[in-house]
């Protein structure tokens, strides 16, 4: 998917949501499938879990889309917590959830093998992402990681790191802004 | 695109347009009376004596709630009335709905004036309302007077002019003590002059009686009347959208000065997306010389203590 241009920030995009501008869903979705794919096939080792993950991460994000307060902690830290959630929720009951997308009354999709097989090749294209995440100084890289990947909490995440919970913000605030930064000039 | 990738892409697309419908909005610039103060303006305040300080003091005190207090004396009047009106007409109908708050933010400038020149000045304050997030700002058009209100799901913050020392600004930082009470304190979605209106046109009392030409459009003339309520809305012939809305209205009670009938101007309607810069007008503007003062609720908004 090749995100078109549109000059609104990821704040923007998910505050249009919430004020009935369904494109601009359609946006975020296109500007972060690929992250998210990425993320989610790497903690489940399968490109069918994660596609499927992806369908629910994505619903539930629409569903919260006006619980997210635009200026705070960046909207994809945000939106890979949500599919860290359903990765988890995904393992205690054993199966994939779909309560978000039921609840919005949207299909289950099937995924055949062209499926797959672009889903591997586009969470194989923000692959990059994670080599680049292993690049950043060290403190960035552990912050982001425990945020992003693992979900910590800022203030566990503050502790660990042995800094205020604001700092831990920032540490994962200007991960997250250079990682983009770098795949920009890359792209 | 027909993969998987596309295909989720227009369930959520479908999904996103049943969960959050799409409202009519207005894509005009905000207009903001007065920006940020030049170094000339607070040149000139420094060098300000101000005598009248405690005056000031309470005439701010009755400004601050005089905005909330009129919406809730319309409203008692609506909820008294409403129970033996009927539904109104389609115009009405019309300009209730193109009203709805949901999903943008309303801006406006109201004009607030006693009948009885005895009873105070008139005020003006120009007002962006999202939900439970409002900004009010009292007097535009003087540096000295002028004053902010932020109200941020009942936290509420006043940049104001410091009396005492005429040379900076205060933000005063406070909260209500709960949320029932936030009704009656500041401005919101659910509390304002705006939403007062909206309870006339749906309560019945406003009948469409004409047509009129303002600043060369076309308006509709609506008109009502209700024991010590009067009001009389202009509203655009295409967009029903509010023109200019004049009610006049008795306030039982405003911070114990006696009770008074004003006049409330509404202008500058207008109905903006919510963009990150949009949403910055709902925010406190900052200010190089401001210091935190933390108040007691009660000593800003007399109402809170009485409903507690």
């Amino acid at each position: 998917v090749r995100p078109i241009a549109d000059a609104r920030s990821d704040d923007e995009l998910l505050v249009a949501t919430g004020g009935g501008d369904a494109d601009a869903f359609a946006r975020f979705y296109e500007r972060h499938i690929a992250l998210v794919l990425s993320v989610l096939a790497q903690r489940t080792g399968s490109t069918e879990l994660a596609a499927d993950l992806a369908g629910e991460t994505f619903a539930a994000a629409l569903l919260g889309c006006r619980r997210f307060r635009p200026g705070g902690p960046p909207a994809a830290a945000w939106l890979l917590g949500i599919a860290h959630n359903k990765l988890r929720e995904s393992a205690r009951h054993q199966r994939v959830v779909d309560q978000a997308r039921r609840r919005l009354g949207m299909p289950i999709l099937g995924l055949d093998d062209e499926d797959l097989l672009r889903v591997e090749e586009l969470a194989g294209d923000h692959g990059r992402a994670l080599t680049l995440l292993s690049e950043l100084p060290a403190t960035q890289r552990d912050a982001v990681r425990a945020r992003v990947l693992d979900g910590t909490e800022y203030h566990e995440l503050a502790t660990r790191l042995g800094c205020s919970e604001q700092v831990a913000r920032q540490h994962v605030s200007r991960g997250l802004r250079r990682l983009r930064t770098q795949l920009q000039e890359e792209a | 695109m027909t993969d998987y990738i596309a295909s989720l892409q227009q369930a959520l697309r479908e999904a996103a347009a049943r969960e959050y419908p799409a409202r009519v909005s207005s894509p005009e610039p905000t207009r903001l009376l007065l920006g940020e103060d030049t170094p000339t303006q607070q040149r000139r305040r420094r060098s300000r004596l101000n005598p009248s300080a405690a005056r000031r003091g309470d005439r701010r005190l009755t400004a601050r709630w005089l905005a909330p207090a009129l919406a809730l004396a319309i409203a008692l009047v609506v909820a008294a009335a409403a129970l033996t009106a009927g539904s109104g007409p389609s115009i009405v109908a019309g300009a209730y709905a193109a009203t709805s708050p949901a999903g943008v933010i309303v801006h406006y400038v109201e004009t607030a004036r006693p009948l009885q020149p005895t009873s105070g000045t008139s005020t003006t304050s120009e007002i962006w309302i999202y939900r439970d997030q409002s900004h009010q700002i009292i007097d535009p058009y003087s540096p000295k007077n002028r004053q902010d209100i932020v109200a941020d799901h009942g936290r509420v913050q006043t940049l104001a002019f410091d009396t005492l020392s005429s040379s900076r600004y205060s933000p005063v930082d406070t909260r209500c003590p709960a949320t029932g009470v936030l009704e009656g304190c500041v401005l919101s979605e659910n509390n304002s002059p705006i939403d007062a209106l909206r309870a006339l046109y749906r309560s019945g009392l406003i009948h469409a009686t004409g047509h009129a030409t303002v600043d060369g459009r076309r308006v509709e003339v609506l008109t009502g009347q209700s024991g010590n309520l009067s009001i009389r809305a202009l509203v655009d012939s295409d967009t029903l959208l509010p023109a200019k809305v004049t009610m006049t209205v008795m306030v039982p009670r405003v911070k114990g000065a006696p009770p008074a009938a004003y006049t409330l101007t509404i202008t500058d309607y207008q109905r903006l997306p919510i963009t990150t810069g949009n949403l910055r007008r709902l925010a406190l503007p900052p200010h190089p010389h401001a210091r935190l003062v933390r108040a007691p609720c009660r000593r800003l908004y007399p109402g809170c203590a009485a409903r507690k």
